[in-house]
């Protein structure tokens, strides 16, 4: 669980082009959008996008993603449930 | 008074008006079921343009040697100068030409940077065709590019510098922006449902249109009961570059500029022809500004069940059919409409129904923020509407320019580009100059970055500038490259991943007006944005534009100038302008 969060930390800093953040700097049970990482729907996009890729799993619409995306912890339990890679 | 005269539009529903027209009289929709693997792999509903027909018109006009998006603006400009005597070539005729995209069907691997994808060349082509002495004038403002093209017919008219404008409008079906629009997962199953509680997204189409609009009515075919274009307003949300507002507040504002410019109030409007896309945000946002602007109970549509979301020219070509109410007296269903789902009540029919119409507005709201609002009736008698004052006193409060040598302020050079440093190394030291703390500035795209730090240093020393009243801020500026920079790589991701997986953070950037979007968020910024296209930075077009948007919507402050970006090229010469 530990190794898919220090991961799934990397993939966000890579993709969603998060500059001056590091792995450490993102905290697992704190919120990704608005007040956290301010993250924002068009971040929300670009995650379904990594999930797709990574781990196989689709998301059809992204208003289903809300919880799922709250924070790395619930976005990792997520995949690692359903994860299909 | 300024009156919209000869018009066409070619869209899925015909090739003319009245064709187009007809089949909206009966209920019909253009969209249907594409499986065209040039355009996207999997099937999707969508409005396309009669290729077959197309062709032999192509043929026999001889317009081989011009792209489909030339030929198919070409095509609908023909037909409405046939319909009136102008002659084109007289210095107090112009061209005004809205596109999003242009030619970006061109666009490919093998072709990145040639001149055909840039916006001029095809300005000039359809330009130089029809004998026009005046420089087109290009407009790349989102999807309210074709309301932004009539605003700005009506002031150069108002000003003297023109006496009949051709407005031209335009946006192909591409594989580009297919994809861009799937991959922000805003494409409805089915035809779409503007305002219903079970709408799921947009439908795209394609369209061209054109109007010819002019200050006197000798001019193309009048009907007895002429049109007139009577006010128009635009604002930025200040919010988000792509999802609407959250309060409908600021297109609510333009509404409210537009039918004051007009000499009315909300209880003179007959109907309200809306952008209505049929995405969860956007119609909602449309019910809260109409509701803002005392209109939830007036009569209102949209047209994108019929079209299609035709980008640019969804602005011209919905005008039109705004036209075609006014003079008939009939005002259009949705068809698609079966139950509201918006958080306040709207007045939608599916079925179309005779009223009587005097006064109509047309909105617009678009990617970057982005809002428009035109009123339109009847132009019968000489209504007095508020005259343009340019007496106000304009000063240039502070310039900056950023190119390959580096950054200077008022004249004063303040950080050097090092050789070694490639675009971002050095935008990067300019960011940590200036002291800056936004995370949202790594992820914009390279043109979005230069203006944003041009902007920063231009009002760095202004003070309170952020906090000054958002309402009387706002931007025109122009460039020569559009966001072609970020089209090139969108189209390098859509080659390397596929449809399916290509960037939505990428695809949002793929608009130059997003980059006054990104300006607008950060420094509160709500009042007016134009986006030109130019060959060449043309400093007093922009200045004077500046100054006519400045004193009509009352600004104080405006940013203009240019900001262009290609490949490893940049420059970036933008001022502050302030009203004394």
């Amino acid at each position: 669980m530990d190794q898919l969060k220090q991961e799934l930390k990397e993939a966000l800093i890579k993709s969603l082009n998060l500059e001056d953040v590091t792995a450490a700097d993102i905290v697992d049970e704190e919120p990704l959008f608005g007040d956290g990482l301010g993250l924002d729907s068009i971040d929300a996009l670009e995650i379904i996008l990594i999930l797709e890729r990574s781990y196989g799993i689709r998301l059809a619409k992204p208003e289903e993603a809300k919880e799922i995306f709250f924070s790395i912890n619930t976005l990792a339990d997520y995949i690692s449930k359903n994860r299909k890679k | 008074m300024i009156y919209l005269g000869a018009d066409n539009i070619i869209s899925s529903l015909g090739f003319t008006t009245e064709e187009c027209w007809n089949a909206l009289l009966q209920s019909q929709s253009g969209l249907r079921t594409l499986q065209n693997a040039q355009l996207y792999s999997q099937p999707f509903v969508g409005g396309k343009i009669d290729d077959e027909r197309l062709q032999i018109l192509v043929s026999e006009q001889n317009l081989t040697n011009f792209s489909r998006f030339e030929q198919l603006l070409i095509l609908s400009i023909r037909q409405t100068l046939a319909q009136s005597n102008l002659d084109v070539s007289q210095p107090d005729c112009g061209l005004i030409l809205a596109s999003t995209k242009g030619n970006i069907s061109l666009l490919s691997a093998e072709n990145e940077t040639s001149d055909e994808l840039f916006l001029s060349h095809s300005a000039e082509k359809v330009s130089g065709y029809f004998g026009f002495s005046t420089q087109p004038i290009i407009v790349c403002n989102a999807c309210i590019s074709g309301v932004t093209g009539m605003i700005v017919a009506k002031r150069l008219i108002e000003n003297g510098t023109y006496k009949h404008v051709v407005v031209a409008g335009g946006d192909e079906l591409s594989q580009f922006v297919v994809s861009g629009f799937h991959g922000f997962k805003s494409v409805s199953a089915d035809i779409c449902r503007p305002y219903d509680a079970s709408r799921d997204g947009l439908s795209l189409g394609e369209a061209f249109g054109s109007v010819l609009i002019a200050s006197n009515l000798n001019l193309g075919v009048y009907t007895k009961k002429p049109t007139a274009l009577l006010g128009g307003s635009a604002t930025n949300d200040s919010n988000h570059i792509s999802g609407p507002s959250r309060t409908g507040e600021e297109l609510h504002f333009a509404i409210e500029n537009a039918i004051r410019q007009a000499k009315l109030t909300s209880q003179d409007i007959s109907f309200i022809n809306a952008h209505g896309t049929a995405t969860a945000y956007n119609d909602e946002m449309e019910s809260k500004a109409l509701y803002l602007s005392l209109l939830s109970k007036t009569p209102m549509q949209s047209l994108k069940s019929y079209f299609g979301h035709t980008l640019g020219a969804s602005g011209v070509i919905e005008t039109i059919i705004c036209k075609k109410q006014l003079e008939t007296d009939i005002i259009l269903g949705i068809p698609t409409f079966e139950t509201i789902g918006t958080p306040h009540p709207l007045n939608i029919a599916s079925e179309h129904r005779n009223l009587k119409l005097n006064f109509g507005v047309k909105t617009a709201s678009g990617f970057g923020g982005c809002n428009a609002a035109i009123v339109l009736g009847n132009g019968v008698g000489d209504r007095k509407t508020s005259e343009i004052q340019t007496k106000s006193e304009l000063k240039i409060a502070t310039t900056c320019r950023i190119d390959t040598s580096g950054v200077a302020l008022n004249n004063e050079f303040l950080l050097a580009k090092e050789t070694v440093d490639d675009f971002f190394a050095f935008i990067r030291k300019a960011y940590k100059q200036l002291d800056l703390e936004y995370r949202k500035f790594y992820k914009m795209d390279d043109l979005s970055k230069l203006g944003f730090i041009a902007t920063a240093y231009l009002t760095r020393n202004i003070k309170d500038f952020t906090e000054f009243q958002p309402e009387k801020k706002g931007i025109v500026m122009a460039n020569r490259s559009a966001s072609l920079d970020t089209d090139i790589n969108y189209r390098r991701n859509l080659d390397e991943v596929g449809e399916q997986e290509a960037s939505p953070a990428i695809f949002v950037y793929t608009l130059p007006n997003v980059m006054l979007g990104e300006i607008c968020i950060y420094w509160k910024m709500k009042g007016e944005n134009t986006f030109f296209i130019q060959r060449e930075f043309d400093k007093s077009f922009l200045m004077q534009y500046a100054e006519i948007m400045m004193s009509e919507q009352d600004l104080k402050y405006c940013i203009v100038g240019w900001c262009d970006l290609l490949g490893s090229d940049f420059e970036a010469e933008m001022y502050l302008v302030e009203k004394e």
